[in-house]
């Protein structure tokens, strides 16, 4: 025996006693209805199907008859879940939620004849998981038990019943799959309510109502239910939190009268039910801050039956009202206010009359049972869309007209009867354009549109709004071209070296991609003709190996076209051979020195170009072979090497081997020259023949202009200028060598200096100098500098008047003075 | 006896009336430097930092020049940063006045901050010549944030350098907009600093006035004091 229902059996029979409404003023249409059906769908015979509740998802479930067709009798009620259309369906879906094992049986002994028992489905959380109950038994129809159950998954589970009882039912779940119900251990004698964790715990009854009943359970555990006097003519609602027993400080009392029960609880405790006054009639009511508060009637000062039911989280109420003619009428009160009529909220047209409100979510959906032809049907209120909840796109970015954007509309509530119209607009509708509206389906609250959009020569933003009852949302799409760019790793190569390039989209190829290249200087750096993008990918790659080029830094312009789309980037291109220097410039009679050549310093790597895989190979040329000559023809620099050095052998010079002439200190110029890759670099060797006379001080000719001193924070080194001139009316040119000697300061001193010459660099070529210690003049082991005389009107010779401009370069860690004597020296050996 | 003790003084003081105020007037100059700064602003290369020298070229330390840093402007957004680091002759901050003296091999002065849009100070130097040696050299460069000179179109990475020689001659360079910094970032392109002259003042400088006004009041007093004396010899006292 179900004691639960022996208290809304109370109004049972005024819940049925249906008819059209007489109460209530006409308001508007506010509420689009739903037949929800039934499970047995001929509507001339069917039976009737009653909606218990509703979650956030729209999904209802109830109870609904079940009716075989064949044998024209009625089966038994069968719990019913009904699905909310998905978009596009024409319509949602009820559907029957089997019982556990045994609800349908052979009923041996009695005719064998199948026998089907009822099963319910009270409540539903937001996993979609639904709390109810189901006989089961062996299948002889001999041993049924009622047991509570959750469905929801692809067989219902049996939570069994508490130890000592004999049947249980699950009448609400929380969010989290707790469920609260009742249990008999003797039917129609004991009842008590209980809280299910994964166990029962036994909550028991309030002191002096013995039997216990829970109805609902929110998630922070709180339960709230109902208890009996032992002979059922008196209960009281409860709000019990815990799974300890309920105790009297549980009872909420009653508006005046002798009897309560409590049927809703929201996430914030707030507790709805009936409640009798002082006269016995019942009113619903709202507990809340400890308060319990009529919630008033339809008829006022009328003895009736008013009942309140079940309560979302923005406090709206709903339930049951008795009109002044005795009709049960489904009713809402907003915000716990004031009651109206849900009849007065639909169509009148519709064919219904609401009888009962059972359940109410927080999209203000309502749920309960109503009379439709002639049948009671378990209905279902949708609410208007009040506005726009939100409007986002499948991406922020796309290219051009490669990929497929969705724009999805959210509304606030479901949308009404006919669907709700969203205009759609686009702020460059030449870009990126969607329709010019979407309809959101009647009770939904999502729809989805297509954005069209079109090929960009640059990132272009476009803003995509949709507008619904003075509400709108907007949404930035950028639309890209599909081709983002070209460029090179490193940025800068020599001659025969290879950069590695790259053609990269904005998006991954909707297709393999063809990228036609260009190059402003196909000889300078050829590219091919164009290259692939894989399907899905965003890169492609090709190499260009710089060809022979012959002055410095070549910017070649490299484009990259697919479609409309053009991207270009500068590759530089160096020649190859960057320097050519030999050591020591000058060297005496029959002797050795070493040519380095170095390819050319790259600037945007800040190092020095590498010669290819393979080598490179360099020939060596000397303009007078007979003085002075490479060892070797030519040299390879290895792969992936900058320098590459070689052996110049010399001989002694004479007038007949020194076809440009012995100069006056004895001296023949020997040019040596290194060839690579179309590039050729030149250096001088000076051969002195032997017995040439040791250089003289000319500083009497040749005049020094020293700068001052300069701390270069970069290098913890000092700097110093110096301009070296021959007097203009000296009347004696001076032959190179021609050299600057550092003599000590003050003369004769011998110690080691403080500071020590480290570089000296020809600011007119910015070559670097030579640097030796003089040997065979006068001051000796002083730091000489060996002047380049290259650039001058006759090269190798200081005329009156010429000048060259050199930078000395010190390490001088203590900062001492840096103290020295200019003496320039030529005319022989240093 | 007393007579001729108070005239000695007077001679004493009248002749430092006489060449203090020719000293500083006649072997000084004073020059306007602004610089564009701007594309120090958002560089890579930053902070920065200003570093000015006035290295002794006579090999003796003799601190016979004064470089006078004053009136230091960074532009919108520029301001000086931290603590100034001093060597040799150095002193001062760029809140106020920096002074570098050739009192040392090296004198370095050097201190952040953070660029605006133009940077302007007044160097006033002396120019006495360094009679053997190398000339005394004052330079201004401006570091990176790895203590580095900003690359300039000289050599030294200067944006100015002076050497005090007879005929002095003021250089200035821009930075070298092909060179990426040590501390890198991109190449920047400010342009050479204006060293606009300043020319010296017609009339004496304050210094000078009291000194000479001290003189005449000590003139007056001398020769009272000699009549006064004078007759009390004349009187026998």
């Amino acid at each position: 025996m179900n004691i639960r229902k022996l208290f809304a059996g109370l109004s049972a029979a005024m819940l049925l006693q249906n008819g059209i409404p007489t109460s209530g003023a006409p308001g508007p249409i506010t509420y689009t209805v739903t037949d929800l059906g039934a499970l047995s769908a001929n509507l001339a015979t069917d039976t009737d199907s009653s909606a218990t509740a509703i979650n956030s998802a729209g999904y209802v479930v109830g109870y609904s008859g079940v009716f075989d067709n064949s044998s024209g009798t009625f089966l038994s009620h069968h719990a019913f879940a009904w699905i909310p259309k998905a978009q596009n369906a024409p319509t949602g879906a009820i559907a029957d939620l089997r019982g556990l094992p045994g609800f349908v049986c052979v009923d041996v002994g009695h005719g064998n004849n199948l026998v089907r028992f009822d099963t319910n489905a009270w409540d539903i959380n937001d996993l979609n998981q639904i709390s109810g109950d189901s006989w089961t038994g062996d299948g002889t129809c001999q041993t049924l038990q009622l047991h509570a159950a959750i469905y929801g998954g692809s067989s219902p589970k049996d939570l069994g019943v508490p130890t000592g009882t004999v049947s249980s039912s699950g009448s609400g779940i929380n969010s989290i799959g707790d469920v609260v119900g009742h249990a008999e251990n003797q039917p129609g004698t004991s009842l008590f309510a209980f809280f299910y964790d994964g166990t029962f715990h036994d909550l028991g009854a309030l002191p002096n109502f013995p039997f216990g009943e829970a109805n609902k359970v929110n998630a922070a555990g709180q339960v709230v239910g109902q208890s009996y006097t032992a002979d059922l003519s008196n209960l009281h609602a409860f709000l019990h939190k815990g799974t300890g027993p309920i105790t009297a400080a549980d009872d909420l009392g009653t508006l005046g009268g002798t009897n309560s029960a409590a049927y809703g609880i929201n996430a914030n405790g707030v507790v709805v039910g009936n409640a009798s006054l002082a006269d016995n009639s019942v009113h619903g009511f709202i507990y809340i801050g400890g308060k319990m508060s009529d919630l008033g009637t339809l008829t006022p000062g009328v003895f009736n039956f008013t009942g309140a039911s079940a309560i979302n989280n923005s406090n709206d109420v709903v339930g049951v009202s008795q009109t002044a003619a005795g009709d049960n009428h489904a009713v809402i009160w907003k915000k716990g206010g004031p009651i109206a009529d849900l009849n007065t909220m639909i169509n009148p047209a519709s064919g219904w009359t609401l009888t009962s409100a059972t359940g109410i979510n927080d999209s203000g959906q309502i749920v309960g049972q109503g009379m439709l032809n002639g049948h009671i049907r378990a209905f279902l209120l949708t609410p208007p869309e009040t506005g726009l909840e939100g409007l986002i796109l499948s991406a922020a970015t796309v290219c051009g007209t490669v990929q497929t954007t969705i724009g999805t509309v959210t509304l606030q509530t479901p949308a009404g009867a006919s669907g709700a119209l969203v205009p759609i607009t686009s702020s460059r509708p030449n870009v990126a354009d969607g329709p010019p509206s979407v309809t959101v389906a009647a009770g939904q609250t999502k729809a989805t549109f297509p954005i069209t959009t079109r090929d960009v020569s640059v990132a272009t933003p476009v803003t995509i709004t949709a507008f619904l009852n003075g509400t709108f949302k907007s949404a930035t799409l950028t639309v890209h071209p599909l081709l983002s760019s070209v460029s090179f790793t490193p940025r800068e190569i020599c001659s025969r070296t290879t950069a590695t390039a790259k053609v990269t989209l904005a998006c991954p190829a909707p297709v393999a991609e063809s990228v036609s290249l260009s190059s402003a200087d196909s000889g300078a750096a050829p590219v091919p003709n164009n290259v692939e993008v894989s399907l899905g990918k965003t890169i492609g790659s090709f190499s260009v190996t710089g060809g022979d080029v012959f002055s410095d830094a070549n910017d070649i312009a490299i484009t990259a076209t697919l479609g409309a789309d053009k991207q270009s980037d500068t590759l530089t291109v160096h020649p190859l051979l960057g320097n050519l220097t030999i050591v020591p410039a000058t060297v005496m009679g029959k002797k050795t020195a070493i040519g380095t050549v170095s390819l050319t310093f790259n600037i945007f790597n800040g190092q020095n170009c590498q010669a290819p895989h393979g080598g490179i190979n360099v020939a060596l040329v000397s303009d007078n072979s007979e003085v002075a000559r490479p060892a070797v023809p030519s040299i390879t620099i290895p792969g992936g090497s900058s320098i590459g050095t070689f052996t110049i052998n010399t001989s002694v010079p004479t007038a007949q081997t020194c076809a440009k002439g012995i100069s006056n200190v004895g001296t023949c110029a020997v040019d040596i020259s290194a060839e690579a890759a179309g590039g050729v670099q030149t250096a001088s060797v000076d051969v002195t023949q032997p017995g040439s006379p040791a250089a003289v001080n000319v500083s009497q000719i040749v005049s020094v202009i020293p700068g001052g001193f300069h701390f270069d924070h970069a290098t913890n080194t000092y700097t110093q200028e110096l301009l070296i001139v021959n007097q203009v009316n000296s009347q004696t040119p001076i032959a190179a060598p021609i050299g600057l000697v550092l003599d000590h300061f003050p003369p004769g001193d011998t110690n080691p200096d403080p500071w020590v010459l480290i570089g000296a660099k020809d600011l007119d070529t910015s070559k670097a100098l030579v640097i030796g210690t003089t040997k065979a003049t006068t001051p000796v082991n002083r730091p000489v500098v060996t002047l380049s005389l290259t650039n001058l009107p006759t090269p190798g010779v200081l005329n009156p008047g010429d000048s060259v401009t050199i930078l000395l370069n010190f390490s001088n860690p203590t900062n001492a003075p840096i103290t020295y004597i200019p003496v320039m020296i030529a005319g022989g050996k240093f | 006896m007393k007579i001729v003790r108070a005239f000695h003084l007077f001679l004493l003081l009248g002749a430092g009336l006489l060449t203090l105020p020719s000293s500083s007037i006649a072997d000084t100059v004073e020059y306007q430097f602004t610089l564009n700064t701007a594309p120090l602003v958002s560089s890579a290369a930053g902070p920065f930092s200003l570093d000015f020298q006035l290295n002794d070229g006579s090999g003796t330390n003799d601190g016979n020049n004064t470089a006078t840093l004053s009136n230091f402007s960074f532009g919108a957004g520029g301001a000086p940063v931290g603590a100034a680091s001093l060597i040799g002759g150095a002193s001062g901050n760029l809140s106020s006045t920096v002074q570098i003296k050739d009192s040392s091999f090296l004198n370095d002065f050097t201190q952040g901050f953070t660029a605006g849009n133009t940077l302007s100070f007044t160097l006033n130097l002396t120019t006495n010549v360094d009679t053997r040696g190398a000339p005394d050299e004052f330079t201004f460069a401006i570091l990176d944030n790895t203590g580095s000179e900003l690359p300039t179109k000289t050599p030294l990475n200067v944006f100015s350098l002076i050497d005090v020689t007879a005929k002095l001659h003021v250089q200035t360079f821009g930075s070298d907009p092909n060179q990426v910094p040590v501390a890198g970032g991109t190449p920047l392109d400010t342009g050479a600093p204006t060293a606009k002259l300043i020319p010296p003042s017609t009339a004496p400088e304050p210094t000078s006035i009291v000194l000479l006004a001290a003189g005449l009041l000590l003139l007056v007093a001398k020769f009272k004091l000699f009549d006064r004396l004078n007759v009390r010899a004349k009187n026998g006292d």
